[in-house]
């Protein structure tokens, strides 16, 4: 069940453009193993030392892991449905990271049914958080604003 | 080195003086776990370095460093026979002898062996290991992975106990998919203002909260300037003993434009920081 979810996020990583070879993913198990899971720093600590190898790459894993590993509600009810895209757009192009964290985490739960509990399937059910999180990569590397 | 959990390592490690984040607890604690080197990368000026000088202090282990340099060859990081003591064994000695000259009694320790025999446990700080050429890292793998070297003439000598690793990088250039494979990659970057902040009050005590938070928060604002050479903590250290030594107890226009070259060692650096942080001056 661990490694199920461990393989989907690094699925995910690689789908987001960060190459994460096998013996990293080996690597990442067992640290799962011996770190206590239920602390959330310590376990997002572990998989970035595992499977990242470059500064430019650990800033996707942030995004990503709390996409995948979702922290709980923090939404801001200031912001209506149909804005949060438009919001989540404005926070990339400016490079407001925490603010898109932040959006990126509400949009999850707003969209894909995300809970601490469930955190696969409401990532997988949530196309358009792939397509900003793709997006988001490609403008950290200098290549994606065109896209927009 | 056998830990419970990564709190041990945060405790032992504050008690030295060296205030670890998250990551840099639950990396050492994995590297003891799993056996792994640390790959710490980062800005200089960030503790990288000191991060495995404090690991020694704190848990009472000998360290074993390798400064690397461009050029660093075999000889100098992992063995060499010593000939001159070979020379002498030749000297009045008959042809069966001769194969016994490459015996361990001949050989001179460099810091990769050194690491690997003897007694105790020890830290082996392979430092700026960006400073090799892509071709000489490669002296290092056998250690790193499997903690043991090979001499042709001799056979292969494994660790008698594993080292902790730690490898600093200041990111000068791209390091081989081989060397960050064998290893846990650990990114460090200037610390928060809160946690520098710490940093600062657990080094000096006796220092003022409000100073501190003021001190940290004008080397903040000069690290995202575009300088030369941004200020380390060592830097913010130095510059909050020095305000101390001088019995400031606010920081005005007047102290910090006084004071800065203990932060800015450029003159570039130090006219630009002026013109940006005190315009009016």
């Amino acid at each position: 069940m661990l490694l199920a979810t461990l393989l989907d996020f690094v699925t995910a990583l690689r789908a987001a453009g960060v190459s994460v070879s096998p013996s990293s993913v080996i690597d990442a198990a067992a640290a799962l193993s011996v770190i206590d899971l239920l602390d959330r720093a310590s376990v997002r600590a572990a998989l970035a030392v595992t499977l990242i190898k470059d500064p430019s790459s650990l800033l996707i894993f942030y995004r990503l892991f709390d996409v995948f590993f979702a922290a709980g509600a923090h939404e801001d009810p200031s912001i209506e449905e149909d804005e949060l895209f438009d919001a989540i757009r404005d926070a990339l192009l400016n490079e407001r990271w925490d603010r898109l964290s932040e959006l990126v985490g509400q949009a999850v739960e707003r969209f894909g049914g995300g809970s601490p509990e469930r955190p696969v399937s409401g990532v997988t059910r949530a196309p358009g958080v792939w397509g900003v999180l793709r997006l988001s990569h490609e403008s950290c590397v200098g290549l994606g604003s065109t896209a927009l | 080195m056998f830990l419970q959990n990564q709190d041990e390592v945060h405790q032992a490690l504050s008690r030295v003086g060296y205030l670890p984040s998250t990551e840099i607890a639950t990396t050492v604690f994995l590297a003891t776990k799993l056996e792994k080197p640390i790959l710490v990368e980062g800005p200089a000026g960030t503790g990288k370095t000191e991060l495995a000088k404090a690991l020694a202090r704190a848990f009472a282990l000998e360290m074993v460093r390798l400064q690397c340099y461009e050029g660093l060859d075999e000889s100098r990081a992992l063995y060499e026979w010593d000939y001159r003591k070979q020379l002498l064994a030749l000297q009045g000695s008959t042809d069966q002898e001769v194969s016994s000259i490459f015996s361990a009694d001949y050989l001179l320790e460099r810091p990769l062996l050194a690491s690997l025999r003897g007694g105790g446990e020890k830290i082996l700080l392979i430092d700026e290991v960006d400073r090799l050429e892509v071709e000489t890292e490669a002296l290092l793998l056998e250690v790193l992975a499997e903690f043991q070297v090979t001499i042709p003439e001799l056979g292969t000598v494994q660790a008698t106990s594993k080292p902790v690793v730690i490898l600093t990088s200041n990111g000068m250039r791209e390091l081989s998919e081989a060397l960050k494979r064998r290893a846990l990659y650990l990114y460090l970057d200037y610390p928060s203002q809160e946690r520098e902040r710490a940093i600062v009050s657990a080094a000096l005590p006796e220092i003022d909260d409000e100073l501190a938070a003021r001190l940290v928060e004008v080397v903040a604002r000069l690290r995202s300037m575009d300088l030369k050479k941004s200020p380390s903590i060592a830097e913010t250290l130095d510059w909050a003993r020095s305000l101390l030594a001088l019995s400031v107890s606010s920081l005005d226009d007047d102290v910090v434009a006084s004071t800065l070259p203990i932060l800015l060692k450029n003159r570039s650096d130090i006219e630009r920081a002026l013109k940006e942080l005190l315009p009016r001056v």
